[in-house]
């Protein structure tokens, strides 16, 4: 134990205020993985029971998993996501930024190019908007009564 | 037992320590409760492995980021019969908490080698509870 407990109080507010170390990161990962599991759980209303079954494991190694196990392996995972019905995906920040990047450049582009791409969109929601008319037409002469006849577009 | 928080209100000095704070864009504030000048959950964390730590840390940084809505196997927000809460990285080492309004207070730390804790332990820490909860609210009115 430290004599000075204000060494002490600043070596842990460091601590905790510090970039994560790889470590911390990893502990990271596994702990959002058990909260999207366990939000998944409560929200569908799946049991540790239920589970075992989906995943073909016994309760007792659901209840492992899911209390002491700090080193899930990724295959257990994605096991454990299939089961609560999670598409579990590996992305990191920079292919999401990549991705973010790719959309503003195309976003960009497509401004750059607006009458004629409005002149398309316009022209093929109309060409849509025609149709449906003609069709939900159709169906109403269809469906009303000679006596409702006035009504028919 | 039942006379412990009259005791600590005589003879004991009880400061909040800020560890994480809304001011850095966390959800809640957390502090660690020093008891004359020592913290037994400070000094908990800091003798933990390198491994250990980082694990406690991260947990903290999380419950702290999303509040009461973060789920994970090791958190009880509030145990059954009592008003306070168990983080438990392993089986053996608990830090208790409490939660008053936008701050988490971790006010002690038990461990045992096998089983579960005694439910005297349970209650002793829910009078302890309730006397730090009070001086926190206190401490944070500034009286």
């Amino acid at each position: 134990m430290k004599e000075n407990s204000k060494d002490l109080y600043q070596e842990i507010k460091k601590i905790f205020n510090s970039e994560p170390t790889s470590n911390q990161k990893a502990w990271g990962l596994i702990h959002d993985f058990y909260h999207i599991i366990l939000t998944e759980m409560e929200e569908k209303n799946i049991s540790r029971s239920e589970l075992a079954v989906k995943t073909g494991k016994s309760k007792a190694m659901i209840s492992k998993l899911l209390n002491n196990s700090p080193n899930i392996s990724l295959k257990k995972m994605v096991e454990l996501a299939d089961s609560v019905g999670i598409d579990l995906k590996i992305t990191t920040s920079q292919i999401e930024k990549r991705k973010e990047q790719f959309f503003i450049k195309y976003k960009q582009e497509l401004m750059a190019h607006t009458t004629r791409s409005v002149k398309v969109v316009i022209s093929s929601y109309i060409e849509d908007f025609n149709y449906s008319c003609n069709e939900k037409r159709k169906c109403n002469t269809i469906e009303l009564k000679e006596e409702d006849s006035a009504y028919v577009w | 037992m039942v006379n412990l928080g009259l005791k600590l209100a005589r003879e004991v000095c009880v400061e909040y320590k800020e560890i994480l704070s809304q001011k850095d864009g966390y959800r809640l504030n957390v502090y660690a409760v020093e008891r004359n000048s020592r913290s037994r959950v400070m000094e908990s964390i800091d003798g933990l492995t390198q491994d250990k730590k980082d694990e406690v840390i991260n947990l903290l940084q999380k419950m702290a980021e999303n509040g009461t809505e973060y789920k994970s196997p090791k958190v009880k927000w509030r145990l059954a019969k009592y008003s306070y809460g168990e983080l438990k990285p392993h089986g053996h080492r608990f830090f208790f908490f409490v939660k008053v309004n936008e701050n988490l207070i971790l006010f002690d730390y038990e461990e045992k080698k096998k089983g579960s804790l005694k439910s005297d332990i349970y209650k002793r820490l829910q009078t302890e509870m309730k006397y730090y909860e009070r001086e926190f609210e206190r401490f944070i009115s500034g009286n």
